[in-house]
């Protein structure tokens, strides 16, 4: 392999690498985070959730 | 006066069933581990085979590895963009609840797979053809729908009311679809630098077996790829739209309380 080609040929699957990554990287960021948003609001800890009863005294 | 009870309603057609955010979730995660793991080892019998099973090409000597992650990288870009517009119909004809959510998805990952094509044929190019980029029609057909994936992105972004955004994106994505066959057929239909089409083909693929195989093994790999993206992202998309219904209750009561 020539040397001027493999650098081509580096730099071909050095940028598909790095947007397949980024790709994957988004997407399971994005589903983590929803996740757990979702998880709090559903258990009433989020910060639009329902509210936590006041237990101080009146 | 016949007082029989009325017919039971037909069952719903299986594509109409996933409209139900929970069937389509409880599917979703039937399928992806066993869809990751079939993507990872496509993947590594598609590199496999593109670095050491298959040989040089005559002409483009070892630079022909890239074709193994550019053309799949066109078939998806395509793909994808297909799969939006069937989904825009879905949007508009059929009001499918999913088809909007396939359809958001759907525009990050074919603009991704767009920039690989687009980037990993200039840098073939650069040592092929003595060039990184030429406007010719293949080429620049291309790069208008790498634009149109960023324009239906942005017009996502630009509408806060999710009906109205899908039914705008839906347009937007039908009239774009008139640029895949642009693609497809511009080889044909002007003289262009890009070669032509050499896989799928009325009268059979002209590559060698040798090189064919590795490539249709990394399209393979690429399409899963896809499927599991997407499967993670449709279900990104109703847990996202779950929490503002949430939100929006509780604020409701928060604010009749």
């Amino acid at each position: 392999m020539s040397g001027s080609h493999a650098g081509f040929i580096l730099a071909a699957y050095g940028a598909t690498a790095l947007i397949l990554a980024a790709m994957i990287g988004a997407s399971l960021l994005g589903w983590r985070s929803a996740r757990r948003r979702l998880a709090a609001l559903e258990a009433g800890r989020g910060p639009a959730g329902p509210r936590a009863p006041d237990l101080r005294a009146p | 006066m016949d007082l029989a009870p009325p017919p039971a309603p037909p069952a719903p057609a299986a594509w109409m069933r996933l409209a139900n955010p929970a069937v389509f979730n409880a599917l979703a995660d039937r399928l992806l581990l066993p869809l990751a793991v079939l993507t990872l080892a496509a993947f590594a019998f598609g590199l496999h085979g593109a670095f050491f099973a298959s040989p040089a090409d005559y002409q483009q000597g070892e630079t022909v590895r890239i074709m193994y992650i550019h053309v799949p990288a066109a078939w998806l870009a395509m793909f994808a963009y297909a799969g939006m517009a069937v989904s825009a119909l879905g949007t508009l004809v059929f009001r499918h609840p999913l088809a909007d959510v396939a359809q958001k998805a759907a525009a990050p990952l074919g603009a991704g797979f767009t920039l690989i094509c687009l980037l990993t044929g200039a840098i073939w190019g650069r040592p092929m053809w003595g060039t990184w980029w030429e406007w010719d029609a293949r080429l620049t057909s291309v790069l208008i729908l790498f634009l149109v994936y960023l324009g239906i992105m942005a017009l996502w972004r630009a509408i806060d009311e999710p009906g109205r955004a899908a039914r705008a994106v839906a347009i937007l994505t039908l009239v774009g679809a008139a640029n895949l066959p642009i693609i497809k057929f511009s080889v044909d239909w002007w003289y262009t630098l890009h070669q032509p089409a050499a896989v799928f083909r009325i009268d059979g693929p002209t590559i060698h077996p040798s090189m064919l195989v590795p490539l249709l093994v990394m399209g393979l790999a690429f399409l899963l790829l896809h499927l599991v993206l997407m499967l993670l992202r449709m279900k990104t998309e109703l847990a996202l739209r779950r929490i503002e219904r949430l939100q929006i209750v509780a604020a409701e009561r928060g604010g009749a309380g």
